[in-house]
C-alpha cells in the first residue's frame, strides 16, 4: 500500500512554500482559509480593544472621532466579513468531504480560487489604512453618508470593491459546497443521513448563494454613484437612501444567518459526541435548518422599523421576525435533548458548546425583543442592538467556532489540545464575555447611543463601560491563552488516535491527519452516523462492546487527484488588479482596469487549458 | 401534461435511468421538442404584446379597462415559461433543476420587486408618478420665440456661485454647465416659484436638481425657462445655502 | 407513540420525499459519477443562474421602484420601441439557433454545430448594435447615466444585461473553437448544453426587460 501512495497523482507538491500556493488540496485550503481568518480575528480583536480602551472613561482621548468611526468600521466588517464567515467556510472546506466521504470537493481549483480571492480582498481592505483613509461608515455602510460628497477619500472605495471581491468569493465557494454536497456523498449517505454540520454549510451556501446578488447590486449602485454621477441614493437628486437599506438587508439579514448556521452544525456534532448519543430529533433539526433559512429572506425590513415603513409593512415584517423564533426554539430544545441522559465527557469543546446554548439563548431573546416594533423605536441604534448581535455572533458564533476547534483540532494536525488550557480559556472567556456584552443591553435601555466616540460623565453610564473594557480584556486573555495552546500544541509529537473524542461520523473513520486522498477503503452508510454503527452496531444507543474497524482493506491505486493549479491565485490576483484599477481610476485615467480585465482572460484561459486532472 | 407522461415513462421503465446524463439526452431527443413550433409562438405572444401597448399607450382609458399590465405581465411569464421549458429543457430535466431555479424566481427574486415596489413607493404617490412632478406642477412649454437655446456657464465652489446673476428669457431652453472648483460636490437646484413667494427655497430643500458636479468635473443639465419673475438657485449639499451658495436667475 | 415521535416520522417521511427528488433513481454505485447523477457542470451552472435570477431581481427592482420620477419627454419619451421589438426578434431568434445547434450535436451534426453557433454569436452581436443605436439616441438627445433617474436606472440595467450577453458572445466562440478543434463530439458536448442554458438565461431576461421597460 506504501508504494500506491507515492505513485498517487498529488493534489498538490508534498511541502514547501510552492506546494501551498498551487494547492487544490480541499484540507490544505481549509487550513489555509482557517489560519488568514483567525489572523483577521485577531486584528478586529485589537481594533475592539483600542475601541473599548477609548470607552472605558468618560471623556476619553485615546483616538479622535474619526480614526474611531474607522476603527469600529473595520471591527464589523473584519468580524463578519474575513472572520467569522472564512472561519465558517474554513471549517467547511476541511470537512465537508470528509463528512460525506468524498475525496475532495467538486471543484478544486474553483475553492482554491475562493481563498486567494478572499486573502487578497481582505489585504486590499486592510490597504485603506496605508492610504490614510480607512472606510468610515458602518459596517452597513448607509447612503447618503457613502455618497462621495459626504465621504470624499478612498476609503468608502475600497469597502465597495473589496465587499465585491469578498461576494464573488463567498459565491464561488458556495456553488461548490452545494455541488459537492449534492453530488458526492458516499453510497448510502441519503440527504436525511447528512451530518449536521454538512446540513448546516448547506443550507448556508444556498443562503449566501440568493443573498449574495442583493449586495452586489447595491454596491455596484453605490459605486456608480461615486464615480459616475448617478444618484441611486441621493434624496437631492430624486434618488433614495431607502434602496440601499433595502437592497443591503435583504442581504444583511440572511448574512447573519449565514455566520451562524454552521456553528449551529458545529454544535450538534459536538454535543452529540460528548453526550454519546445520537442527535435529538435528527430530522427536525434538519427542517429547522431549512426554515430558518427560508424565513430568513422575510425579515429584512425589522432592520428598518425606525425609518417610517407603513404600519402594515411593520406588521408583517414583526410577524416574520417572531417566526424565526420557532426553528431556533426547535434547535435550542433539541440540543437540551441530546444533552438529556447522555454520559457527558466535560471536555472543553463540551463547555463551549453548553456555553454556547445558554449564551446564544440570550441573543435570540433579544432578538424577539427587538422584532417588537415599539420596543425597537426605542431601542434602536443603542448600546441594547450592539448587545445584541454580539450576544449572537460572539456567544454564539465565536464560542461554536472554538468548540470546533478543540473538537476537530487533533484530526487536522494529529495532535491535541491541552485541556488544561482549554478550559482556562473557556472560563475567561465566559466571564469575559459577559461582562462585556451583557451591559451593553442596559446602556442601551438607559439610553446610550451606539457609535458615539465618548461620552460625557455623570449620565449613569461609567461604571458599566468600565466593566465593559475589564472584560473585553479578559475576553482577549482568553484568546491570548487559546494561541499559546495552539503553538505548544504544534511543537509537540504528533499523539492524537484516529478517532480521540469516539466520534459519530465518517471523519474519524479515517488517520489524524487524513491522507491526501482522504480515505482508501468506505464503510458502508445506514444512518446519520455511520462510524458509530460500524463500531458499536447499527441503531445502538450506547457504546458498548466496540468493533474493531479494518480499514486497510481499501486500495489507492486507482484514486485520481486533481492537479495543482497556480491559476486559481493568477485569476484572482488579476481579479484584484482590477478592484484595484476601480478604486483609483479618476487619478489613473483608468489603466488599471482594463489591465486587470486583460490579465483575468490570460489567467481565465490558462485555467481552462490546464488538464483539470 | 406532457411532462406528466415523460415523468411516468422515467419511472415506470426499470431500464430507464433518469439521473443517467447520456439517459437523459436521449430521453430530450425522443421528446422531439418542435423548437422552431416554440419560436413562432414566442414571436406571436411578442407581435400581441407589442400591439397591446400600441393600441393602448397608456395605462390610462381604454388600456386601464382591459388590465393592460396584468395582461401583458401574463404575456410575458408564459414567453418566460416557453424559453425555460423548451429551451433551457426543464421540462424534461431532473427535477432539481427546476427546485434551484424556481427558488430563485418564485421565492425569492419574484417575492422581493413585489414588496419593493410596495414598500418604496406606497400607493398615493402613484398620481404623482404618472405626471411626472408634484401634484399640480405646471411644466413650462418651450416657446419658440423666446430665442434659441442658450447656455449659462457658472462655478461653484465653497460656499459660492460665480456669476451669482443669471437671465433668460420666459420660454426658452437653457443649459446650465456649473464647473465645480471646490473642493466637494455642488450642484443647481432650481425652485419651481419664483423669489416673491418663495425667498429661500433651501429652507424647505424645495425644487429639482438640474445639475450636479462632482469634485473638478463640470456638471451639465438643463429646464425651459418658467414663466417670468426672479428666481433663486442654490445647491442643495447640506449646509451650502446657508453659508450662501445661492444666486437669482431672472427670467424675462 | 408520542407527539415527539410523530414528528420525527412525518420529517422521516418528507426528508424520503427530498431524496427521491434528489435522486430520481438510486444508481448502481460502481457505475455513478455522482450521487445524483448529474453533472457537476450542469448543476453548478443551473445554481448560478438561480443566482443570477436575484441579481436581475435587484436590478429590476431599482428600476420600477423609480418608474415614473422622471419625467417622460427627459428619457423614456425618447427610448424607440421599434428599435427595441426588432432587438427582442433577435434575441429569440439567437436562442432558436442555440437550441438547433444543441439539436445537431446530439445527432452528430458537428457542421451545423459549428454552423448554427456561429450565427447565434452574429445574432448575439446584433442585438448589441441595436443596443448601441438606443443608447447613441439616448445620450444625443441629452439622456446619460448622470443625467436622471431614468438614465441611471436604464443604463445599469440594459448596460449589465448587455454584459451578459457579451460574455454568451464570447463563450459561443470559445465553444467554436473548441468544436473546430475536434473537443466537442455526439457523446461529448455538455460544453454546448451549458453555453445554452446560459444563453438562453439571457434571453429569458431579455424578455422580462423588454415589458417592464418598454412596453408596461
Amino acid at each position: 500500500m506504501a508504494t500506491n501512495v507515492l505513485t498517487l497523482p498529488r493534489t498538490s507538491e508534498p511541502t514547501g512554500i510552492w506546494s501551498w500556493i498551487t494547492t487544490v488540496d480541499h484540507k490544505r485550503l481549509g487550513l489555509l482559509y482557517l489560519l488568514t481568518a483567525v489572523a483577521f480575528f485577531l486584528i478586529g480583536g485589537i481594533e475592539a480593544l483600542i475601541i473599548r480602551t477609548q470607552l472605558a472613561l468618560p471623556n476619553g482621548t485615546v483616538v479622535d472621532p474619526s480614526l474611531y468611526n474607522q476603527l469600529f468600521t473595520m471591527h464589523g466588517t473584519t468580524m463578519i466579513f474575513l472572520a467569522v464567515m472564512p472561519l465558517n467556510t474554513g471549517f467547511g472546506n476541511y470537512l465537508v468531504p470528509l463528512m460525506i466521504g468524498a475525496r475532495d470537493m467538486a471543484f478544486p481549483r474553483l475553492n482554491a480560487f475562493g481563498y486567494w480571492l478572499y486573502l487578497f480582498a481582505g489585504i486590499l481592505l486592510y490597504a485603506s489604512f496605508i492610504f490614510g483613509n480607512a472606510p468610515d461608515a458602518g459596517w452597513f455602510g448607509y447612503a447618503p453618508l457613502t455618497e462621495r460628497a459626504y465621504s470624499p477619500g478612498h476609503g468608502i472605495d475600497f469597502w465597495v470593491l473589496s465587499l465585491q471581491l469578498l461576494g464573488i468569493s463567498s459565491l464561488v465557494g458556495s456553488l461548490n459546497f452545494v455541488v459537492t454536497i449534492l453530488n458526492m456523498r458516499a453510497p448510502g449517505m441519503t440527504i436525511n443521513r447528512l451530518p449536521l454540520f454538512v446540513w448546516g454549510v448547506l443550507v448556508t451556501s444556498l443562503l449566501i448563494i440568493f443573498a449574495i446578488p442583493s449586495i452586489t447590486v447595491a454596491l455596484i449602485l453605490l459605486l456608480f454613484d461615486r464615480y459616475f454621477g448617478t444618484s441611486f441614493y441621493l434624496a437631492s437628486a430624486q434618488g433614495d437612501p431607502m434602496l440601499w437599506q433595502h437592497l443591503f438587508w435583504f442581504f444583511g439579514h440572511p448574512e447573519v444567518y449565514i455566520m451562524i448556521m454552521p456553528a449551529f452544525g458545529i454544535i450538534s456534532e459536538v454535543l452529540a459526541t460528548y453526550s454519546r448519543k445520537p442527535i435529538f430529533g435528527y430530522a427536525a433539526m434538519a427542517f429547522a435548518f431549512a426554515g430558518i433559512s427560508f424565513v430568513s429572506f422575510t425579515v429584512w425590513a425589522h432592520h428598518m422599523f425606525a425609518t417610517g415603513l407603513s404600519p402594515v409593512a411593520d406588521a408583517v415584517f414583526a410577524a416574520t421576525s417572531f417566526l424565526v423564533a420557532v426553528p431556533t426554539g426547535i434547535k435550542i430544545f433539541n440540543w437540551l435533548g441530546t444533552i438529556w441522559k447522555g454520559s457527558i465527557r466535560v471536555t472543553t469543546a463540551f463547555l463551549f458548546a453548553a456555553g454556547f446554548i445558554g449564551q446564544f439563548t440570550i441573543g435570540g431573546l433579544g432578538g424577539v425583543m427587538l422584532a417588537t416594533v415599539p420596543v425597537d423605536w426605542q431601542i434602536t441604534d443603542t448600546y441594547f442592538v450592539v448587545g445584541h448581535f454580539h450576544y449572537v455572533l460572539f456567544a454564539g458564533a465565536v464560542l461554536a467556532l472554538f468548540a470546533g476547534t478543540y473538537h476537530w483540532f487533533p484530526k487536522m494536525t494529529g495532535r491535541y489540545l491541552d485541556e488544561r488550557l482549554g478550559q482556562i480559556h473557556f472560563w475567561l472567556t465566559m466571564v469575559g464575555m459577559i461582562m462585556l456584552f451583557f451591559f451593553m443591553h442596559y446602556l442601551g435601555v438607559i439610553g446610550m447611543p451606539r457609535r458615539i466616540y465618548t461620552y460625557a460623565p455623570g449620565q449613569g453610564w461609567d461604571i458599566w463601560n468600565m466593566i465593559e473594557t475589564i472584560g473585553a480584556f479578559i475576553v482577549a486573555a482568553g484568546v491570548l491563552v487559546f494561541v499559546v495552546n495552539v503553538f505548544i500544541s504544534l511543537r509537540q509529537p504528533k499523539t492524537a488516535t484516529d478517532d480521540p473524542w469516539d466520534g459519530q461520523t465518517l471523519e474519524w473513520a479515517t488517520s489524524s491527519p487524513p491522507p491526501v486522498y482522504n480515505f482508501a477503503a468506505m464503510i458502508p452508510v445506514n444512518s446519520p452516523r455511520p462510524f458509530w454503527d460500524a463500531k458499536y452496531g447499527p441503531h445502538s444507543e450506547f457504546a458498548e462492546n466496540p468493533k474493531t474497524i479494518d480499514l486497510s482493506g481499501g486500495s489507492t491505486a486507482h484514486v485520481h487527484l486533481p492537479n495543482p493549479s497556480i491559476w486559481p491565485l493568477l485569476l484572482s490576483l488579476a481579479l484584484t488588479i482590477f478592484a484595484v484599477g476601480i478604486i483609483f481610476g479618476p487619478q489613473t485615467g483608468w489603466i488599471l482596469a482594463p489591465i486587470g480585465v486583460v490579465l483575468m482572460f490570460g489567467s481565465f484561459l490558462g485555467w481552462l487549458a490546464q488538464p483539470a486532472g | 401534461m406532457e411532462q406528466e407522461q415523460s415523468f411516468q415513462r422515467s419511472t415506470a421503465d426499470p431500464h430507464h435511468d433518469p439521473g443517467d446524463f447520456v439517459a437523459e439526452e436521449k430521453r430530450i431527443q425522443q421528446a422531439k421538442p418542435n423548437y422552431v413550433g416554440v419560436f413562432v409562438a414566442l414571436a406571436i405572444l411578442t407581435a400581441i404584446e407589442i400591439s397591446i401597448t400600441l393600441i393602448f399607450p397608456s395605462e390610462e382609458g381604454a388600456g386601464a379597462t382591459i388590465g393592460r399590465v396584468p395582461l401583458l405581465l401574463f404575456l410575458t411569464v408564459a414567453k418566460a415559461l416557453l424559453v425555460i421549458l423548451y429551451y433551457m429543457h426543464l421540462k424534461f430535466d431532473s427535477r432539481l433543476y427546476s427546485y434551484f431555479f424556481g427558488a430563485g424566481v418564485l421565492a425569492f427574486g419574484l417575492p422581493f420587486v413585489i414588496s419593493m415596489i410596495f414598500l418604496m413607493s406606497p400607493p398615493q404617490l402613484a398620481s404623482q408618478r404618472h405626471e411626472g412632478g408634484a401634484p399640480g406642477e405646471q411644466r413650462p412649454t418651450p416657446n419658440p420665440n423666446a430665442g434659441p437655446p442658450v447656455t449659462l456657464k457658472l462655478q461653484g465652489f465653497e460656499f459660492e456661485f460665480d456669476p451669482g446673476a443669471l437671465a433668460a428669457n420666459s420660454g426658452q431652453v437653457v443649459r446650465i454647465e456649473l464647473q465645480n472648483t471646490g473642493s466637494v460636490e455642488h450642484n443647481f437646484v432650481m425652485p419651481s416659484e419664483p423669489v416673491a413667494t418663495l425667498p429661500e427655497p433651501w429652507v424647505t430643500n424645495n425644487g429639482t436638481v438640474i445639475a450636479k458636479a462632482p469634485v473638478a468635473s463640470v456638471g451639465k443639465g438643463g429646464f425651459t425657462a418658467p414663466a417670468p419673475g426672479d428666481y433663486a438657485f442654490y445647491c442643495n449639499v447640506p449646509g451650502h445655502a446657508l453659508a450662501g451658495m445661492h444666486g437669482i436667475i431672472s427670467i424675462k | 407513540m408520542s407527539a415527539v415521535g410523530k414528528l420525527e416520522k412525518a420529517g422521516d417521511r418528507v426528508g424520503s420525499h427530498m431524496e427521491q427528488v434528489v435522486s430520481e433513481a438510486q444508481v448502481q454505485p460502481e457505475h455513478a459519477e455522482t450521487t445524483t447523477g448529474l453533472d457537476h457542470r450542469k448543476l453548478l451552472i443551473w445554481v448560478f443562474i438561480a443566482s443570477e435570477t436575484i441579481f436581475f431581481a435587484s436590478l429590476m427592482a431599482t428600476y420600477l421602484v423609480f418608474r415614473g420620477k422622471t419625467p417622460p419627454q427627459d428619457g423614456l419619451a425618447h427610448l424607440d420601441l421599434n428599435v427595441a421589438s426588432i432587438n427582442t426578434f433577435i434575441l429569440l431568434a439567437s436562442s432558436l439557433t442555440m437550441v438547433l445547434a444543441l439539436q445537431s450535436i446530439e445527432s452528430g451534426k458537428k457542421g451545423r454545430l459549428i454552423g448554427l453557433l456561429i450565427l447565434t454569436a452574429l445574432l448575439g452581436a446584433l442585438f448589441l448594435g441595436g443596443q448601441a443605436l438606443e443608447y447613441n439616441e439616448l445620450i444625443t438627445n441629452g439622456v446619460s447615466i448622470d443625467t436622471n433617474l431614468f438614465g441611471a436606472t436604464f443604463f445599469t440595467l440594459t448596460g449589465f444585461h448587455g454584459a451578459h450577453v457579451a460574455i454568451g458572445i464570447l463563450w459561443i466562440i470559445m465553444l467554436i473553437i473548441r468544436a473546430l478543434r475536434g473537443g466537442i463530439s455526439q457523446h461529448n458536448h455538455l460544453a454546448v448544453e451549458l453555453g445554452g442554458l446560459y444563453w438562453h438565461f439571457v434571453d429569458l431576461v431579455w424578455v422580462v426587460l423588454f415589458t417592464i421597460i418598454y412596453l408596461i
